[in-house]
């Protein structure tokens, strides 16, 4: 442990803006969007005083953003973008040629949900949506951790073996506009954890085509190369982290609470902090929790081993997939389980829509559930609305 | 140790500004603590709200707030019944207030302190959060005032350290009788 003198009080936006100053990227373009815009305010900030020798281009959408940020990107130039909701949903399509086009651009999500009903608050709809994008997708618990995922989000992206976009999100409010205690390296340590790598960029001397036209012959050998890439981003991300200079704050796929529990609780982004609160102190010691740092992609392997010896499931959504069997991390967690082997009863809980956060008494009233419906002996998969219908105040 | 601390006040007096103050004085003690608004929009005269947790321990809940250690209450007319039963038994609330009042419970402690005439008397009328934060932490006595007094003067200008302690030398505690 450090001593709580080397910590500064900063919001989740605040820690991704300072981190990505540290990480002296080359090239921002954004467009202000709730409640991401903080952190491109700061950045502006940064480079309008000149603590950040970067370009910062506005823009008239996060369309014309994602997609400067790939020119600039090509163009061999360190790039960061940030956006919510409406403005990661509007840069959809791009999101797909970032990746095609193997640009290791980094992007924080604080995420929102979509309209209709338009909404400004918390959950995990907007990236949700993007999920097939190609991106290595990072969720974090506390400013602390968007610091230390943001840093090392660059070199994961940059890492010759991935060469790919990823997107750190960070929970809307609850972790973007919380101000917390977050332990921050110096400058030059930072520097030298992220040295400048030589990749395949636009030049004069060497031509090369980026984003050409793939016929019926090729395109389908593009798709495949760029999921193997994806794949080894998982791979290599144990040595990324690795070199981290700050130890407790290295990036792993997840991590889990409590090694005795017989029924686990699966969830992504700030919840899980929650959730440890509730079984911390409330002496629930028949459940584990597991806080997935990486959803894609996705750490079937790790997920197995930690759940192995438990007896049941919880699986907590923070987004819907309507007309599907399951949401998105529930399927995901079903798909691992079933390509195992393993059958486990399993919990499927859709919570914290359009910001209905989880109360204390919520995460209790979710596990007195999840005893009776995931316990021992039960099977099968059971389905609950966590919160719904109770949101009048 | 662990504290849940409300801030009510109104848009443009500061109530998010003054909960940012305090969970970094707390972090200055060696305390952890984490600050945040009400989430969505604020308006500019309206009721806003602020909250802060301290405590001994790192702080990993991020659940809304629904009931308090401590509610300090920059205005009479916003303590209404709603507040004052969302404050935990035994705990504090504490009020912008010239004059003592009753509250409808005996179980909850009042302290009042003359914020108003404090920062008019200093000649800082938009200061009535920083006058909040100087009674908060001379009655809830785990920060030392020296770090509030050194955070809010170094981004709010020296001037303003005589406001928080006078604050807190003039925060009184008013007996209840029910």
């Amino acid at each position: 442990m450090y001593s709580l003198a080397s910590y500064r009080l900063m919001t989740g936006n605040e820690a991704a803006a300072f981190a990505v100053k540290q990480a002296d990227v080359d090239f921002i373009s954004a467009y202000p969007i709730t409640p991401q815009t903080i952190i491109v305010e700061r950045l502006s900030e940064y480079v309008s005083s000149g603590e950040l020798d970067a370009e910062f281009v506005p823009v008239e959408s996060e369309h014309s953003a994602i997609s400067a940020c790939i020119g600039a990107s090509l163009a061999g130039a360190r790039v960061f973008t940030s956006t919510s909701s409406q403005g990661l949903a509007l840069m959809h399509e791009v999101l797909y040629i970032a990746s095609g086009m193997r640009c290791p651009i980094v992007m924080a999500v604080a995420n929102r949900a979509l309209s209709a009903p338009l909404n400004i608050h918390g959950d995990h709809s907007d990236i949700m949506g993007s999920r097939d994008a190609g991106w290595v997708l990072i969720f974090c618990e506390n400013p602390q951790e968007v610091y230390d995922y943001t840093i090392q989000a660059f070199r994961l992206a940059e890492h010759p073996e991935a060469l790919l976009p990823v997107a750190v999100n960070l929970d809307g409010f609850t972790v973007s506009h919380s101000s917390e205690p977050v332990s921050v390296l110096e400058d030059d340590v930072v520097r030298s954890y992220l040295p400048r790598r030589e990749r395949p960029r636009l030049e004069f001397e060497e031509p090369a085509s980026f984003g050409v036209f793939a016929l019926p012959t090729h395109y389908f050998e593009f798709k495949v190369e760029q999921e193997k890439a994806l794949r080894r981003a998982g791979e290599v991300l144990e040595e990324v982290a690795a070199a981290y200079p700050n130890s407790q704050g290295r990036l792993v796929k997840l991590s889990k609470f409590n090694d005795e529990g017989k029924i686990a609780v699966i969830c992504l982004g700030g919840t899980a902090g929650t959730v440890r609160h509730v079984l911390k102190n409330y002496g629930m010691k028949d459940f584990s929790l597991v806080s997935l740092k990486l959803f894609s992609p996705f750490p079937s392997e790790e997920l197995l081993d930690a759940l192995n010896g438990v007896e049941g499931v919880v699986v907590m959504d923070r987004a819907t997939s309507p007309g599907a069997p399951l949401p998105p991390l529930a399927s995901n967690v079903a798909a691992s389980l079933y390509e195992a082997g393993v059958r486990l009863p399993l919990l499927s809980v859709v919570y914290g829509l359009g910001g209905r956060e989880p109360t204390l008494k919520m995460i209790v009233e979710m596990l007195d559930k999840a005893r009776e419906k995931v316990g021992k002996g039960r099977t099968g998969v059971s389905r609950m609305y966590l919160g719904y219908g109770g949101g009048e105040k | 140790m662990f504290l849940e601390i409300l801030f009510l006040g109104r848009g443009g007096q500061g109530v998010v500004t003054a909960g940012r103050i305090v969970a970094e004085a707390a972090l200055r003690a060696g305390l952890f603590s984490q600050s945040f608004p009400e989430f969505g929009p604020e308006r500019s005269g309206a009721p806003v709200r602020s909250y802060v947790r301290i405590s001994d321990e790192p702080i990993s809940m991020r659940a809304p707030m629904e009931s308090f250690d401590v509610a300090v209450v920059f205005e009479e007319r916003l303590l209404d019944s709603a507040i004052v039963e969302s404050v935990r038994s035994g705990g504090t609330v504490v009020l912008a207030a010239e004059s003592a009042r009753e509250l409808p419970r005996g179980d909850v402690k009042l302290f009042v302190v003359g914020a108003r005439r404090i920062i008019e008397e200093l000649k800082k009328p938009r200061s009535l959060n920083l006058a909040m934060v100087g009674a908060l932490c001379s009655v809830i006595n785990v920060i030392p005032l020296k770090h509030v007094e050194d955070i809010v003067g170094r981004r709010f200008g020296e001037e303003n350290r005589e406001v928080v302690r006078r604050a807190a030398q003039l925060v009184v505690s008013v007996e209840q009788t029910a």
